[in-house]
């Protein structure tokens, strides 16, 4: 899998950028920590998904994170991506992050954890 | 390790459970001529859910004889060979457990002294179900013959065993694939992937602590997983093992063991803690970073009507499924690890389009 490609993501004219995570990360999502084994949430998190947002904060566009095509999503992978990405950066609000990040799937299946994503990172922020 | 700390251990685990029959006998291996060896008699029932006294002890005398001498410094250990001929029926639960012991036997040595497959005198579905699973691979045997066509096939598909010691997406999705093409499908995929991932993640987090009791046996930090199709009824069964000390044996290290304590009887068993942290799971949102992962190993099967989950570990057997109470069963002895096994009923054949 090419993180790299991930990192660049897929810019739809100035205004947004997509990463398929399937094909851009990896379909088989793993657990929290680097350590937990590959794909984990916060190998996302600090390879994908921080670079992608600092990227489009600085340039005023939107980041869509694509969760079709992934084998499924596990709990703590979500909570440490999503969630750990307001203790990453806690220079970022909510209402920052929000207003750059759309998590997407168009499988009925993966639905539940784009709302769950979007939980865990209010959850986060109302701790912070 | 203590070598007597370590049989102490064993000693105490092993109290009144059955003692499987050895005797020791000359076998071939190719390139190795004519040796003596230890057979151990594996039991009728080799399945858990139907004998889990003989099972148990069959498997922690199969890790005895096994390490017993390693363990004690002594160079050389005696041949052993798990002797398969008098099984009559065979689980998932107890397959995996044996293939988990063969497996950790060749990580542990090399290749010279990997174990043997003496199996001229198995029944030959019981040959077909390991080769199914992979064992013969495991120690480089040849396939089993064809000996005795006329042998009734056992009612169960076994896929290639998969083990690990992290946790690895990969891993658990062949294994999800691989049930599929036996069975046609697989249902709540995702559901699935997530379940499985979190009984691989509570091994790598919790099965095998530093500071864990002594054992005879070597710790690998692995876990195991394998699944099977039940033509006749329909069902899935998918399994991950492991060999280590438990999860009532893990439960007072956690921030919501005091939460478990207040769900559960003064005079709780180790089904009931394994109950009740299901139930703490259950009650907390999803948004919980901690205490809910028993809860999404049963979430697997809430919306599969028939389905259920069973977990053994500690002396303890839970098994959940929705709209039923929940069936608990306590043994004198510890299991040798955790079994955590689905069964999933697969709807009819016509039925099967939308979950495929």
């Amino acid at each position: 899998m090419d993180v790299g490609a991930a990192t660049r993501g897929r810019t739809r004219g100035d205004r947004m950028t997509e990463v398929h995570v399937a094909e851009q990360f990896s379909p088989f999502l793993g657990g929290r920590y680097r350590d937990d084994g590959p794909w984990s949430g916060e190998q996302f998190r600090d390879d994908v998904l921080v670079p992608q947002m600092e990227r489009a904060l600085a340039s005023h566009s939107q980041v869509v994170i694509i969760l079709d095509g992934v084998a499924g999503v596990p709990s703590s992978f979500l909570e440490e991506a999503f969630g750990g990405l307001l203790r990453k950066r806690k220079d970022w609000s909510l209402d920052k992050i929000e207003g750059v990040l759309v998590i997407q799937s168009g499988d009925p299946e993966l639905l539940p954890y784009v709302r769950l994503a979007h939980e865990h990172m209010k959850r986060q922020s109302q701790r912070q | 390790m203590p070598v007597d700390e370590g049989l102490s251990a064993w000693n105490a685990a092993t109290l009144g459970l059955p003692v499987p029959s050895t005797q020791v006998r000359r076998f071939t291996w190719p390139g190795h001529g004519s040796s003596k060896a230890i057979f151990m008699e594996a039991p009728s029932d080799l399945w858990l859910s139907a004998a889990h006294n003989e099972v148990l002890g069959f498997i922690y005398h199969y890790r005895l004889i096994s390490y017993r001498r390693q363990a004690s410094g002594l160079r050389r250990r005696r041949t052993m060979i798990a002797d398969l001929a008098g099984v009559k029926n065979l689980g998932l639960d107890a397959a995996l457990m044996l293939t988990a012991e063969y497996h950790r036997n060749c990580i542990m040595w090399s290749k010279e002294r990997r174990p043997f497959i003496v199996d001229q005198t198995w029944p030959r579905p019981i040959r077909d179900v390991f080769r199914s699973l992979g064992l013969y691979n495991l120690v480089d045997a040849a396939a089993p013959a064809d000996l005795d066509d006329a042998a009734e096939p056992i009612d169960l598909k076994l896929v290639p065993f998969v083990s690990g010691e992290k946790v690895e997406g990969e891993i658990a999705d062949q294994l999800i694939r691989q049930l599929s093409d036996v069975a046609g499908a697989t249902p709540a995929r995702v559901k699935v992937y997530a379940g499985l991932l979190e009984a691989i993640k509570n091994v790598r987090n919790h099965a095998y602590p530093a500071d864990a009791p002594p054992r005879i046996d070597p710790v690998l930090n692995r876990w195991w997983g394998a699944g099977a199709y039940i033509p006749s009824k329909r069902q899935l069964q998918f399994a991950v093992y492991d060999q280590g000390v438990g999860i009532p044996a893990t439960l007072p290290k956690k921030s919501f063991w005091e939460a478990i304590l207040q769900m559960t009887k003064p005079e709780r068993t180790d089904a009931d803690v394994i109950e009740g942290a299901i139930e703490y799971g259950r009650s907390q949102t999803e948004l919980e970073e901690r205490g809910n992962g028993l809860w999404t190993i049963c979430d697997v099967v809430r919306e599969l009507k028939g389905s259920s989950v069973r977990i053994v570990s500690g002396r303890g057997e839970v098994i959940w499924s929705l709209g039923r109470p929940v069936s608990k069963k306590n043994f004198v002895n510890p299991f040798c690890g955790t079994l955590i096994e689905w069964t999933l009923v697969l709807p009819p054949e016509d039925e099967r389009g939308a979950i495929a």
